[in-house]
């Protein structure tokens, strides 16, 4: 029987956005999930536990040879709680050590009310093999829970938004366990569709092992939606009409993702989608998005 | 122009049926992931909360039942000492014969469980642990519940509000008759709530939870489905205040929607059958009839039933048919 995994959360939401299915815009939608959530006056935490690092890229600056955040601004060589720890921090904080030393500070951002844990290319690729080696899969699994029941981490952020790497690992369940909304974006073809049965799989696990406070599934979001693709259009129509899938679909699917994703690139100008004209359609399907998520975490 | 050989169109398809129902089938299994599922588990007396609050209709407590006597201080004491007198039949006949139907339970923090159903029967088990077992050397010793255990249907997490119901509805369904009434407005309302959270009600429940036969189920199921139906409506209303039988409800039910109004009509609004039809002359009222027709009736109406024997029902009855069409007659 599990114990109470809810005991250490107070109000802080988790949202983690999975597909194994890579290119759905798992990134991107976390990109703008943190910054709606962070102009609606959240405190928000963004989590990069992906290896590809684009969401990283968007808050942290990230050294492009590496793939490991750049050594963090408060860092002090010479603090003695280094030596608490199992071994002694690199300098930077990432997502590995989030895992590793159960311990990191998460970086500022451009945002006042927003910090981030950025994700490590190497670290984290080394970790994962590292897990899947040895038998240390379920502590891996109930680790971001532990750490975010933590004072700090309820005390300082409402919400928290994890970006997820397109499989299904012990990472992944990390997230899931840690979560309780869980978002699952698809692309309008097949392989994208398929790869929420696992998704799902992962969900249904989550829940049969909780107590209280069941995992809750925000939505499944179309995301890439090309309205001239007949095939698209066939594909939506038949997620809308079926009688389990067609509840969870948000609606409308989200079309302008090229616009978000330029507009959060790293050098882009302006450096967010909430910057662009306020006419701009792409601006007003984000913004009705977005709410929707808002509402259904924090009703 | 019809020889040439045209490439054909490639029709787009959309996702295959087999992705589709596998998505959907395994989104369906996660939505219901241990919602309603239990087990049957050991759980030691210690364990066992017996109530989230205590209920007001219920007086007895635990610390009661650990001192196997009710304070004179104590509030509410005859209440209490009524039903602990109670408690300790049922741990007598539970020595003897076993709990035959197992307490249910959810799980909560710290490896307890608390229970939704069977208090009764787990006060008796704690009072014959505490009191009653042959290997008691302390009575009232609180440590034997620590080592004690009885058997229970457990749900790994607290039930939806709809099970919880489902499952106060069929263990009153168990100890008692319920009444018609009762059962029908619990069904409508319980069927409203499941619509609001996107379950549906099934024949398969109902004989479940109110213990119907599969036949009875299927007529309820029709009174559900047609529920919202304005004449369906009405015909609940009327069965709720037992101005209508469930029969004539189930009637209108099935009916066809076009012709719930006539069945309605039919069954409730038909004219007023003749009165000579309605008259009913019990034995009760013949001394009261005869004194009737001889005092009040008219001279034409005495003539007319003086052969009449009026101390034969049959004779008795025609004649107050032939005073009543006499005095209609005599006003018009």
């Amino acid at each position: 029987m599990a114990e109470d995994i809810n005991s250490g959360y107070k109000n802080l939401k988790v949202i983690t956005i999975i597909n194994n299915k890579g290119g759905v815009a798992k990134s991107t939608l976390s990109k703008i999930l943190c910054e709606y959530f962070v102009r609606k006056g959240k405190r928000v935490l963004g989590i990069d536990v992906d290896p590809q690092c684009n969401f990283s890229m968007r808050f942290v600056d990230i050294d492009t040879k590496t793939y490991s955040p750049v050594t963090h601004p408060d860092f002090d060589p010479n603090d003695p709680l280094w030596d608490e720890l199992p071994t002694p921090p690199p300098g930077y904080w990432s997502v590995a050590q989030f895992y590793r030393l159960g311990y990191v500070v998460p970086y500022p951002t451009c945002y006042e009310n927003m910090k981030f844990i950025p994700s490590s290319k190497l670290e984290l690729v080394d970790f994962l093999e590292k897990v899947e080696k040895s038998s240390l899969e379920e502590e891996v699994i109930n680790h971001m829970r532990e750490m975010l029941s933590m004072d700090y981490y309820q005390d300082e952020f409402d919400v928290v938004i994890v970006d997820n790497p397109p499989q299904i690992s012990a990472l992944t369940a990390s997230t899931a366990r840690a979560a309780t909304h869980i978002l699952i974006p698809t692309e309008m073809q097949e392989d994208s569709v398929n790869g929420m049965a696992d998704t799902s799989l992962l969900w249904q696990t989550e829940n049969e092992y909780r107590q209280d406070d069941e995992l809750k599934l925000i939505g499944i979001i179309p995301t890439k939606f090309d309205k001239k693709s007949a095939n698209q259009r066939r594909v939506l129509e038949q997620l809308k009409s079926n009688e389990i899938l067609g509840k969870h679909i948000i609606d409308p699917p989200m079309r302008y993702l090229h616009t978000y994703a330029t507009s959060s690139a790293t050098f882009a100008d302006p450096g967010s989608i909430f910057e662009i004209n306020e006419g701009n359609v792409a601006l007003k399907e984000t913004k009705m998005f977005c709410d929707h998520i808002y509402k259904k975490v924090f009703k | 122009m019809s020889d040439i050989k045209k490439p054909g169109i490639l029709k787009r398809k959309g996702v295959s049926e087999g992705t589709l129902n596998k998505v959907a089938s395994q989104v369906k299994t996660a939505e219901n992931a241990q919602k309603d599922k239990y087990q049957i588990k050991a759980i030691k007396l210690s364990n066992i909360e017996l109530w989230e609050n205590q209920p007001r209709e219920t007086h007895l407590t635990i610390e009661d039942i650990v001192a196997g006597e009710i304070s004179i201080t104590s509030k509410n004491k005859n209440a209490k000492k009524d039903e602990l007198k109670k408690i300790i039949d049922l741990a007598h006949s539970t020595k003897e014969l076993s709990m035959l139907v197992m307490p249910l339970a959810y799980a909560i923090v710290g490896g307890k469980v608390m229970l939704i159903d069977g208090h009764r029967r787990t006060m008796a088990a704690i009072y014959s642990c505490l009191w009653l077992a042959e290997d008691v050397q302390i009575k009232g010793d609180i440590n034997r519940l620590s080592e004690h255990a009885i058997t229970l249907k457990l749900y790994p997490k607290k039930p939806s509000s709809l099970t919880l119901e489902k499952i106060g509805m069929a263990s009153n369904a168990l100890r008692e008759e319920i009444p018609l009434e009762n059962k029908l407005s619990w069904l409508i309302r319980h069927a409203d709530q499941a619509d609001e959270e996107g379950e549906s009600l099934t024949s398969h429940d109902l004989s479940q939870v109110l213990g119907l036969k599969r036949s009875q189920a299927f007529e309820w199921m029709c009174v559900v489905n047609a529920r919202k139906d304005p004449w369906v409506d009405k015909a609940i209303i009327k069965t709720l205040k037992k101005t209508a039988k469930f029969g004539q409800l189930v009637k209108i039910a099935k009916a066809d929607k076009g012709k719930r109004k006539e069945e309605f009509d039919k069954l409730f609004n038909c004219p007023v059958p003749d009165k000579k039809e309605k008259i009913k002359v019990g034995s009760c009222n013949s001394k009261a009839i005869k004194i009737l027709l001889t005092k009040v009736g008219s001279q034409k109406t005495k003539d007319e039933i003086s052969e009449l024997n009026l101390d034969v029902p049959a004779d008795l009855k025609r004649a107050f048919f032939i005073f009543l069409d006499n005095m209609e007659s005599e006003s018009e």
